[in-house]
């Protein structure tokens, strides 16, 4: 009796030995992550929301443009949270309900050693560096700018423009642009502001003056795990998982409260 | 048929090499098509003729410091075999290699007001980020090993002989170099100095970190690019399609006879 002859399997064994656990590891029970597509300056507050919510969930932060670029190109996106509900309107048709999430403030950032003590003397800087007017961080620069103006006078406003040096590209660029020592003020978020520590001195804006910062969240239309998304997302808005942002400085937005989006 | 002529390419190797070319026609292609004359109007309304500007003057500079301080350092690297040339080219070829936001934060460290020279420089009164001048050295910088290490090849290839007879014809160093060596050398110098310029014409990730973003002052071309993506993507299209332009613009002039003669390839 002859042996069979062996089979196209057992003549590609050693690939299919190794390539099948990966196989089953796919097929396995572990549910698809939630991604969540975040604002730059919510990166660190969201992935310590995501680990702390139990279920797997990915986030990928970047300036909110780039990210509402992405998703409006179909990037498999289950939640986004952008810095401006500008964004949020931009790729409206692929979300669901648009809610706000947390609310945010500008604060001036300083070198330590600057003479800037009020916001007011903002034209005493010798370099200051604002966002580009694109992103969300430099539009409400530009609000702040513009209210000024009406209080101090567009005298003021023409000292403090002679004395901006860069328009970076996020949120984050700006603050480094400061924490490096290259530039001694900055328009930035509070969030960002209060993470850089001893590095920066936080120089309030004046109440009747400052922007309030709203970052909505929404899911994603056909995006990936969309009903543990929407758990998350309420999880998220909700006591304990808003604790995590509360931690990084965010705050619930009062009811009411108009949008500064300054677009 | 000649042997190595791109006749004797078997049919293979040719549609290889025809793939490659597909590949790399294809997206700049697709750039120019899908432009719209509204697109420019938009770039020209945000500044786009301010940072063109700025970016041919500082890679003008750029390709001027090339030859001035290039050249030499490429004949030194070409005639020297020791330990130190080594070391030196080393050197050179690290720029190369370096992603450019790191060139960015090097040049930061160096330069910058919180810098290893901030403070000599600040006593002098120079500030140099935020500046013109931090964007032609942030170009200088990753654009040098592209002009300086085929040069030095050249160099190094060059007939010993040849220096040596026109010495013994009575020919200073100077007059030798200027008459045999560079004349010989010149297709290498030519193709090095169009690939560096290139290089910082197109130069971004340093230029960003290390000179910031302001229009009319520090905003380049890509830079302006990048900018303008944040917004609508039609004007950075635009602006992008203008560049291109330029750089090929750049290429033919730079084998063009006027441009030749001047080092020695024609008379």
């Amino acid at each position: 009796m002859r042996a069979p002859a062996p089979g196209p399997a057992v003549r590609r064994g050693p690939l299919v030995h190794l390539l099948l656990p990966l196989v089953l590891a796919g097929c396995a029970e572990a549910p698809e992550p939630v991604r969540v597509f975040a604002a730059a300056s919510l990166r660190e507050a969201m992935e310590d929301a995501a680990a702390a919510w139990d279920g797997p969930v990915r986030v990928t932060s970047a300036g909110s443009q780039v990210l509402a670029h992405q998703i409006a190109a179909g990037a498999p996106a289950s939640v986004f949270a952008p810095a401006s509900e500008a964004h949020a309107e931009a790729v409206a048709e692929r979300l669901d309900r648009v809610r706000p999430l947390a609310c945010n403030a500008l604060v001036l950032a300083v070198a330590p050693s600057s003479d800037v003590q009020r916001f007011e003397d903002l034209p005493r800087a010798s370099r200051l560096v604002l966002g580009t007017p694109e992103v969300p961080v430099g539009a409400y620069a530009e609000t702040v700018l513009a209210r000024a103006a009406a209080r101090f006078g567009d005298g003021w406003r023409r000292r403090v423009r002679a004395r901006v040096v860069s328009r970076e590209i996020d949120a984050r660029q700006v603050l480094a642009k400061v924490t490096m020592g290259e530039a001694d003020a900055a328009l930035v978020y509070r969030t960002d502001a209060a993470a850089a520590g001893d590095a920066v001195r936080a120089v309030p804006i004046p109440e009747a003056i400052a922007v309030r910062p709203r970052y909505p969240v929404a899911v994603v239309s056909d995006g990936p795990a969309a009903a543990d998304a929407a758990d998350f997302v309420r999880w998220l808005r909700a006591e304990e998982g808003f604790s995590h942002l509360a931690e990084h400085g965010f705050v619930r937005c009062a009811a009411g409260e108009d949008d500064d989006a300054a677009r | 048929m000649r042997l190595g002529s791109a006749r004797a390419l078997p049919g293979l190797a040719r549609l290889a090499g025809g793939l490659l070319v597909v590949f790399l026609a294809l997206p700049p292609a697709a750039l120019i098509l899908t432009l719209g004359a509204g697109d420019f109007v938009d770039a020209l309304e945000g500044g786009m003729l301010a940072a063109l500007a700025l970016s041919l003057v500082t890679t003008l500079l750029t390709a001027a410091l090339l030859l001035l301080l290039g050249t030499p350092l490429a004949w030194w690297l070409g005639r020297r075999r020791g330990r130190a040339a080594r070391a030196v080219e080393a050197l050179v070829r690290l720029p190369a290699v370096t992603p450019p936001a790191v060139a960015g934060v090097a040049l930061l460290a160096a330069f910058g007001r919180g810098g290893l020279f901030g403070d000599p420089l600040a006593a002098l009164g120079v500030g140099v980020p935020f500046t013109p001048a931090a964007v032609v050295l942030a170009q200088l910088f990753v654009a040098a090993p592209f002009y300086v290490l085929p040069l030095a090849e050249a160099f190094a290839e060059l007939d010993e002989d040849l220096l040596w007879t026109a010495r013994s014809l009575g020919a200073g160093p100077a007059r030798a170099f200027f008459r045999i060596a560079l004349p010989l050398c010149g297709p290498a110098l030519l193709g090095g100095l169009a690939v560096a310029w290139a290089r910082a014409l197109g130069e971004f990730g340093a230029t960003l970190v290390f000179a910031g973003n302001l229009p009319g002052v520090t905003q380049t071309l890509p830079i302006g690019i990048y900018a303008a993506m944040e917004g609508d993507l039609g004007p950075a299209r635009a602006m992008a399609a203008v560049l291109l332009g330029v750089a090929v613009i750049l290429f033919v002039a730079l084998r063009s006879a006027p441009v030749e003669r001047l080092v020695g390839l024609r008379r």
